[in-house]
């Protein structure tokens, strides 16, 4: 390399590293995966009003792959900002889905808590907030995980196994601390 | 209960594809979006890697063994014609710039001069030259993939790497860096405000 760009890369700055593998970067991914499924175009759902109003999410739809039900799952927020999963407005595999707002965070311990306080600004005044919600990790078809903790309402079931279930969703172990 | 949907059941191929996507995520996504980092915000960033990854899925039978120059082609290209764009990297140097201003990193303070001092004459440079010279010595791309990512033959890139370390070098000489017994003290305020 040759002095010029020694020097260049001496002042490069720190590259992005874990993302991808983030609760951010997987919720990242469920989009593209979701946004592919659907048929739609690339920048469906994702205009730049929704997304400042949405901090990072636009409405997608979700696949569903399987059903079933194992173990309750840990809610992984992701390494970075705890700001990965996301809030889905139904009860539905292909549910519309948000992030959280610009700088709100999920709780491990109780990551519907999230969705419940900031459901007005996600989805508007029009659409009235559950009174329950289940966290749930979608499946892929071998056994494995795909895409990012979704918390789903869940009115009208037992319990959020129950609601995961019902949707071909894993149910994410959130005991209260 | 709710509705189930009534979509058709993928098919292997499909999920196959999905797959390689994953794979291709995981393995790329970090570098895509410190690329596009360098050129806009992180929201914008997220949002246009998103559509270079549905573009990837698309076209995956066109993506290359060594995906990186391909990505990064794609990401310019819907970077460009975002809404917001940025397409410039004038405003990540003022940021580095400012970083090195403000908070010095840890170490020599006189690497940290040197950085000032090169990020400085990186700013001073055309747009063209300095994204030659980032794609070269940030990304440390081949000639192959500088080529693709900006749209033209590996020997119209090699000119223009050539050019633009012409002119990077003429600057260094023309503004040495300012290292001295004071470096330590003084010189990033003094190299900040004789910009």
């Amino acid at each position: 390399m040759s002095e010029e760009l020694d020097a260049v890369r001496r002042c490069r700055p720190e590259p992005v590293r874990g993302w991808a593998a983030s609760g951010q970067g997987r919720a990242v991914l469920g989009v593209v995966l979701a946004q592919q499924r659907s048929g739609a175009g690339a920048r469906r759902g994702w205009s730049r009003e929704r997304l400042a109003v949405l901090a990072g999410a636009g409405a997608v739809t979700l696949g569903l792959a399987g059903a079933g039900l194992a173990g309750q799952l840990p809610f992984v927020p992701g390494p970075q900002s705890g700001r990965g999963g996301v809030c889905a407005r139904t009860l539905s595999a292909e549910a519309d889905l948000s992030t959280l707002p610009h700088g709100e965070r999920f709780d491990p311990h109780d990551p519907a808590a999230a969705c419940a306080a900031n459901w007005y600004r996600m989805w508007g005044d029009e659409t009235p907030k559950p009174g329950r919600f289940a966290a749930c990790y979608h499946r892929r078809s071998d056994g494995g995980l795909r895409g990012a903790a979704v918390v789903f309402p869940a009115e009208g079931y037992a319990d959020p196994v129950a609601a995961c279930n019902a949707i071909g969703f894993l149910p994410i172990d959130a005991t209260p601390r | 209960m709710p509705a189930r949907s009534g979509k058709a059941p993928r098919g292997h191929g499909q999920l196959d594809d999905e797959r390689k996507l994953e794979l291709l995520f995981t393995d790329h996504a970090d570098e895509v979006l410190t690329y596009l980092r360098h050129r806009t915000d992180h929201d914008s960033a997220q949002e246009v890697l998103i559509e270079v990854f549905v573009v990837a899925w698309r076209k995956l039978d066109q993506v290359p063994v060594e995906p990186r120059g391909w990505l990064y082609a794609v990401a310019r290209r819907v970077l460009a014609n975002h809404v917001r764009s940025q397409g410039r990297t004038a405003a990540l140097l003022e940021r580095l710039i400012d970083e090195c201003r403000i908070a010095p990193a840890e170490g020599d303070p006189q690497d940290t001069v040197a950085r000032h001092h090169l990020l400085t004459l990186l700013a001073g440079l055309a747009e063209q030259d300095r994204e030659v010279l980032l794609l070269a010595g940030w990304y440390e791309l081949s000639g192959a993939a500088a080529a693709q990512v900006l749209g033209c033959t590996r020997a119209a890139y090699a000119v223009r790497l050539h050019r633009a370390r012409r002119r990077l070098r003429a600057a260094m000489d023309d503004r040495a860096a300012p290292i001295g017994d004071a470096a330590p003290a003084m010189p990033i305020r003094q190299a900040w405000e004789n910009r």
